[in-house]
Parts: C-alpha cells; sequence; structure tokens
C-alpha cells in the first residue's frame, strides 16, 4: 500500500514540473489576431482565384493572376501546417503579395480590386 | 529582463522560497519543541520488567536464595504484589549520605508495575542483603480508590511484628510471608467488593536513543530534498523538451518562408518571357536547371546551415532572374517586386 502512494506522490510531483512547461508548449500563440487575420487576407485572396485564372486579352495582367493564384495555393500549404505566431505571420505576407499582384493585375484591366491595408501583426 | 524576476527572490522563484520556508517552520514546530516523554527507564528496569510479565517474582540468576522464589510465587499468587530478588552485586553507593540507592530502584520498578506494590530485594553497598518497599504510583485508580499510604509504612510495620522471631539472616521468605498476610488484612479492610488483580506488565518500549532521532530527521531531510531534486530535474527536463519544441517550430517556419520563395521562384521559372535571342534562351534553361538543383537541396536540408546555403542559392537565383526579366517585356509584371523583398529580406536576415 505505501508503494501505492508512493506511486501518486512520484505521479504529483512529475505532474506538477512538467503539466505547466509542456501545457504551453504547443500554445505559443499569445492570441489567435495572427490566425484570423492571416485566413481572412487567404479568403480575400481566394475570391479573386481560387475558380482559376481569367483568360484576358492583357497578357501581363494575366501573368500577375497566374501568380496570384500560386500565392493562394502557397498561402494554403502554409496555413495547413501553421501552429505559431510566426507561422500564421508568414501565411499573412504571402497572402498579400497575391493580394497586391492582384491589384496590379485589375489596375492594368480598369477593375476596382483588392484594397491592401497592412494588419497591424504584419512585421 | 529585471520585470523577468521580479517574482524572483535570492534568484529562485519567491513561491519555492516561501515553501522551503514553510517546510522549514513545519520541520521545526515538529521535531524542534522538546516533548514530554517519560524518564527512559533503564536497563536492568527493563530486564526486570521482562521477567514480571507472566509471574509475580523475578529472581536474578545470581540471587543468593535467602527467599525461596517458588514458594514465594505460590504464596502471591495474583495479588497486586511484585517481588523482585535481585544478586549480590551491590548497589552503587549513594552519592549523598542520605541517597538510598535501593529506593530509587524500587521506585523505578513501580513506574513500570504502576498498580502493584514492589518488594525488593537487592545487596546494598554497606554488603547487606536488604528489602526496600514501595507502592505503585497508580496503585490507587480509579477503579480502585484506596488510601495508598495504607500500604506502605503501616503495612510494613504490621508485617514486621510478624516475622521478627520468624525471619533469620539466611532465610527471609517469612518477610515476603508476612507482608502478604498484612496486605490481606488491609486489602480486607479497603476493598469490600473484592481485592483487586495483579494487572499484567507491559515492558516500556524502547526510546528513541540520539542516533535515531538523526536518522529520522536525515530521512525527512532526504525525502525533501529527494522530492525537490526530482522536481526540478523534470521541470529541467521538461523545459529541454519545449525548448527543442520550440526551435523546431522556428526551422519549420524558416523553411516554409524558403518554400514560398522556391514557389513564387518557380512560377517565374515555369513562365519565362519569350527570349530575345538563342542566348537569352539558353540562360533561362540555366536558371531553371539551376532551380531544380536548388530544389534538390531544399529536399535534403535538414539543418538550419543547410536550409541557409540553399536562401543563399536562392537569392542569388531570385537576383538572376529578376535581371533577366528586366531585360524583357516584362517591366509590368517586376513593378509589384517592392512587395517581394519583405519576404526575401526577412529571410536573408534570418540565415
Amino acid at each position: 500500500m505505501i508503494w501505492v502512494w508512493i506511486g501518486v506522490a512520484v505521479v504529483l510531483v512529475a505532474a506538477g514540473a512538467l503539466v505547466p512547461v509542456l501545457s504551453g508548449r504547443d500554445n505559443r500563440l499569445r492570441s489567435n489576431d495572427e490566425a484570423v487575420a492571416a485566413r481572412s487576407r487567404y479568403n480575400q485572396l481566394g475570391l479573386y482565384v481560387e475558380d482559376g485564372v481569367e483568360q484576358l486579352d492583357d497578357q501581363q495582367a494575366m501573368t500577375l493572376l497566374r501568380t496570384a493564384r500560386e500565392r493562394y495555393d502557397t498561402t494554403g500549404a502554409a496555413l495547413a501546417g501553421a501552429h505559431t505566431e510566426e507561422d500564421f505571420l508568414l501565411a499573412m505576407r504571402v497572402a498579400e503579395e497575391g493580394l497586391q499582384a492582384v491589384a496590379d493585375a485589375y489596375a492594368r484591366i480598369g477593375r476596382t480590386g483588392p484594397r491592401i491595408k497592412k494588419q497591424d501583426g504584419h512585421k | 529582463m529585471k520585470a523577468l524576476h521580479k517574482d524572483h527572490w535570492f534568484g529562485v522563484p519567491r513561491w519555492l522560497v516561501i515553501a522551503v520556508g514553510v517546510a522549514i517552520l513545519l520541520a521545526y514546530g515538529t521535531f524542534g519543541r522538546p516533548v514530554k516523554e517519560p524518564p527512559p527507564v533503564s536497563d536492568q528496569v527493563r530486564t526486570i520488567a521482562e521477567g514480571l510479565r507472566t509471574t509475580s517474582v523475578y529472581e536474578a540468576p545470581d540471587a543468593p536464595g535467602k527467599i525461596d522464589a517458588g514458594k514465594a510465587r505460590d504464596l502471591i499468587g495474583d495479588r497486586p504484589i511484585v517481588l523482585v530478588l535481585l544478586g549480590t552485586k551491590r548497589l552503587p553507593a549513594p552519592k549523598e549520605s542520605l541517597d538510598q540507592p535501593i529506593y530509587d530502584l524500587c521506585d523505578q520498578i513501580a513506574t513500570v508495575v504502576s498498580t502493584s506494590l514492589v518488594i525488593l530485594y537487592a545487596t546494598k553497598d554497606t554488603g547487606e542483603y536488604g528489602a526496600a518497599y514501595c507502592v505503585g504510583p497508580q496503585f490507587s485508580n480509579p477503579q480502585n480508590p484506596v488510601n495508598a499510604d495504607n500500604y506502605d509504612f503501616p503495612l510494613i510495620s504490621e508485617a514486621e511484628l510478624g516475622w521478627k522471631y520468624r525471619a533469620t539472616e539466611d532465610d527471609m521468605f517469612p518477610k515476603v510471608e508476612e507482608f502478604v498476610f498484612a496486605f490481606d488484612v488491609q486489602a480486607a479492610k479497603d476493598y469490600p467488593g473484592g481485592v483487586p488483580r495483579r494487572a499484567p506488565v507491559i515492558p516500556p518500549p524502547p526510546t528513541a536513543d540520539t542516533l535515531q532521532t538523526w536518522q529520522i530527521v536525515l530521512s525527512l531531510a532526504g525525502i525533501l530534498l529527494g522530492t525537490i531534486a526530482l522536481f526540478v530535474g523534470l521541470r529541467l527536463v521538461g523545459r529541454l523538451v519545449a525548448r527543442r519544441g520550440a526551435r523546431d517550430a522556428e526551422t519549420r517556419n524558416r523553411s516554409e518562408a524558403t518554400s514560398a520563395r522556391l514557389n513564387r521562384l518557380a512560377d517565374e521559372i515555369l513562365h519565362p518571357p519569350p527570349p530575345k535571342d538563342a542566348a537569352d534562351a539558353r540562360r533561362q534553361a540555366d536558371r531553371a536547371g539551376q532551380y531544380v538543383l536548388v530544389l534538390g537541396q531544399f529536399e535534403a536540408a535538414t539543418t538550419r546551415a543547410k536550409l541557409a546555403e540553399v536562401n543563399e542559392r536562392l537569392s542569388e537565383l531570385e537576383k538572376a532572374t529578376v535581371s533577366g526579366a528586366c531585360g524583357a517585356n516584362h517591366q509590368a509584371h517586376h513593378d509589384r517586386r517592392p512587395s517581394s523583398p519583405s519576404l526575401r529580406g526577412e529571410d536573408e536576415v534570418r540565415s
């Protein structure tokens, strides 16, 4: 019986020592602001390029939209594996590059494109 | 940095200092106070008590035999009287003239057989084999209240009248006999409901000596320090694991950033501007070949150093791609370039 109590005591000490350290291990997001912003940018970019690159007469605009599509895919891949604040910031930067490409392309063909506004968390 | 240590005292967390302080106070409160213990029992008294566990007479191996122990045992029976017959070894001389070591010893025995009367025969320092009589401190108790003084001097006086012409120097059994008879007379007066029986003798437990006390203190300190060491050790291991996890996450982030750059470059490599001439086409083909090599290098990059090398080669390739594209009619495409260096520049700084 005494060994049961010793075992319980050891488990309690181990839990007290390890839980506070390890519980914060995968919880390095101080807030989910970055995650929300990155996903918002990703969805915003998806509105323009999710269904593929439309055929345009302006080749340069098409090139820009193709680049935007590539940035969209890359953002999706980055978001899929994002766990930390830095991961989401990276995804957000990639998405904003895509949005910039869309804005440039739309400017060339006279459409109103996305308005790029840098996030506060953007480094 | 100062803010990080504001919850520290003496370089250790404040809660740990408080916990150790409370533990010390508790330990002092538990072990530091003087404990009221019964006076220690000598080995001689312990031996006598062992001998009295099942019988009313204890006879030392070197007893002179002036009192027949067997007859005395039969006589006393289960009366609350014990007879102790010590040997010829003399008791220590009194430190002061009025001291009587035989009475001290008798009182010590009486504390062990506390509900009985004690008759002790021993060799005094003068060489005389004599007796001491004493009453156990609990002889008069709530169950059998009695005036204990009646069993002290009056009983001896009564017995002495009886043994005066019976006892000799070599046969002292009548002294015991007369004392028992005197007890019966007095008990018949004091106990109308029946004379109480002799209580079983329980030898006193051995008291903890200094060595044992220190062993207890050391073992408790060992348990405490062992627990703290286990806690701190596990904490350090946990931190190492957590730090390694953070490092892995950072490496993964860098790898993702490099991957994003590679993706962007792939788009430009796969869709180059129309070459102006054969030399331009060869340069584009060379860049594509270099890209494939960098891609292979990236796939094999498992360490930070290798990843930094990939980023370096990637930067060179990006520069070559930009300069190659600048010569073509793709200027509009590269007007958006200012947005790209933010990613590249940070990666280069990180590397």
